[in-house]
């Protein structure tokens, strides 16, 4: 056997330990389960709404698993809380005014070792006091030739004692209306051709926020303008 | 106008086009065959590009180079189921000169693709007629994915019609032979036939339009026929080099003025 044989034997060797060290450090970690994934559908509820949390875990040793939920933040449960899976109640109003809230809820999976793994998932509980702003002119992704000369942006509240209506484009105030509908020119000529977001927050009594934006593509021209 | 209906059979009709050249021998199957029930031929997109070159500077506007750098790019890959016109165009401030822009192209903005729907601006950019423009642009990609887009839906239509023709210089003179076939069991009405001359004047200038030539209408095809249709004469003078001209044959809807296919003289 030549030098080169024996070195390449020796690299087998220590490969192969190597791979056996792996083996029984993964075999001493699956004492305790694996979560592979918590979700919260939906992740976003209004008060008194339900959201399905579920949590997929998994023990090595094929041990049975427990499930064990908390909810921290508040709520309620609906039906059953020892699966893999609950129904969680968004709680019927928010305290200290908010408009919205992340809920927290937590799951411990545990095995019949005892061991345990931890995951949390957060619900977001809105208000139904928010306005709900739709835009309706210009449209989401609009191309739109600066020859034009103006955008018509027109959008609405859901309320209407929203007294605020303000306008941003990419993150600029514009201007805004007193009232629960916005509809006014914006003014391109001078404007740059690319990507545009315009944005309108709705604000009505109570400090309740509602916001709706929607991305246009200003497209550059030359010639006479209207 | 000379019309010929050839009931010749269709080795004969078709003796002299390289497209046609051996039809004789080919099966009914072949999809060209107008002979065959169902035959189809693929839609050629013809994109009309409506530009402005400030020749008095030199110089081309960064809109107006997104967009045609846009169409360079796809006419790669469409390849000859894409056909790109640039029609040049005079501003309205009349300092910036475009010598390449002529009474015609505005005549055909103006009356038939941009009646005052729009504001006059450039580029604009129509897909097979009027009907579908798309004006400014904002960057080579998103020009180019905007077209692409219309492109796409248009390119994999098939069409009843198909046009095959042959452009010869004769001396002075740029000869066009055109002939149209109809595929299916429907006949077709009121086309008008248009005869483009376009240039290839380097940079930026790949498909400048040179000359419109007056149309021909065509009153009917019958399923299964081939038109063929009078010669076209024009003076080749005021071309700057022939090797680097090319007429585009346009088959229209003559009243909706739609484009229903489009052929390259070879």
């Amino acid at each position: 056997m030549n030098r080169r044989n024996i070195l390449m034997m020796t690299a087998a060797l220590f490969t192969a330990l190597n791979a056996c060290i792996e083996v029984n450090d993964s075999i001493d970690n699956s004492s305790k389960p694996v979560i592979d994934k918590m979700t919260a559908v939906p992740a976003s509820v209004i008060i008194s709404d339900t959201s399905v949390i579920t949590v997929q875990a998994r023990d090595l040793n094929g041990e049975r698993l427990s499930y064990v939920w908390s909810k921290p933040d508040g709520g309620d449960w609906v039906g059953n809380v020892t699966g893999s899976s609950v129904t969680w109640k968004a709680p019927s109003s928010l305290s200290g005014g908010v408009s919205s809230k992340n809920f927290r809820i937590n799951a411990r999976v545990q095995n019949e070792n005892k061991k345990y793994a931890l995951d949390t998932v957060m619900v977001t509980v809105n208000s139904t006091q928010n306005p709900v702003v739709t835009i309706l002119s210009p449209l989401n992704g609009a191309f739109i030739p600066l020859s034009e000369g103006t955008v018509r942006i027109h959008a609405q509240s859901s309320f209407t004692d929203t007294y605020s209506m303000k306008c941003y484009i990419n993150g600029v105030p514009k201007d805004s209306s007193a009232t629960y509908v916005y509809e006014k020119n914006w003014n391109i000529a001078a404007e740059t051709e690319g990507t545009k977001q315009i944005q309108i927050v709705a604000t009505r009594p109570g400090g309740y926020i509602g916001t709706a934006s929607v991305t246009i593509s200003l497209e550059g021209t030359i010639g006479k303008r209207k | 106008m000379m019309k010929k209906k050839l009931f010749l059979s269709l080795a004969l009709i078709l003796a002299g086009s390289p497209f046609y050249a051996g039809c004789g021998d080919i099966d009914r199957s072949n999809l060209l065959d107008p002979e065959n029930d169902n035959a189809v031929a693929g839609q050629v997109a013809v994109v009309e590009n409506f530009v402005h070159r400030y020749t008095s500077g030199d110089s081309v506007n960064r809109y107006i180079a997104y967009s045609q750098r846009a169409l360079y790019d796809l006419h790669q890959d469409y390849a000859e189921k894409m056909i790109v016109l640039e029609y040049h165009l005079l501003l309205t401030d009349t300092s910036k000169k475009d010598t390449l822009a002529t009474g015609d192209n505005q005549l055909r903005y103006h009356n038939e693709y941009n009646t005052g729907a729009v504001p006059r601006a450039f580029p604009h950019v129509f897909f097979n007629g009027s009907q579908i423009g798309i004006q400014g642009a904002s960057s080579f990609e998103t020009a180019r994915q905007r077209y692409k887009t219309i492109l796409d839906t248009m390119t994999v239509r098939k069409v009843k019609l198909f046009g095959d023709a042959k452009k010869t210089f004769d001396g002075n003179t740029l000869r066009i032979n055109c002939k149209i076939a109809r595929y299916g069991d429907k006949k077709i009405n009121d086309l008008l036939i248009e005869y483009i001359v376009i240039e290839n004047l380097g940079n930026l200038t790949r498909y400048t339009v040179r000359k419109i030539l007056p149309p021909e209408s065509i009153v009917e095809i019958l399923p299964g026929d081939v038109y063929e249709l009078p010669e076209k004469t024009v003076a080749a003078a005021g071309l700057k080099d022939t090797a680097k001209t090319d007429v585009v044959i346009i088959i229209k809807d003559n009243i909706t003025k739609k484009i229903l296919q489009a052929c390259m003289a070879r």
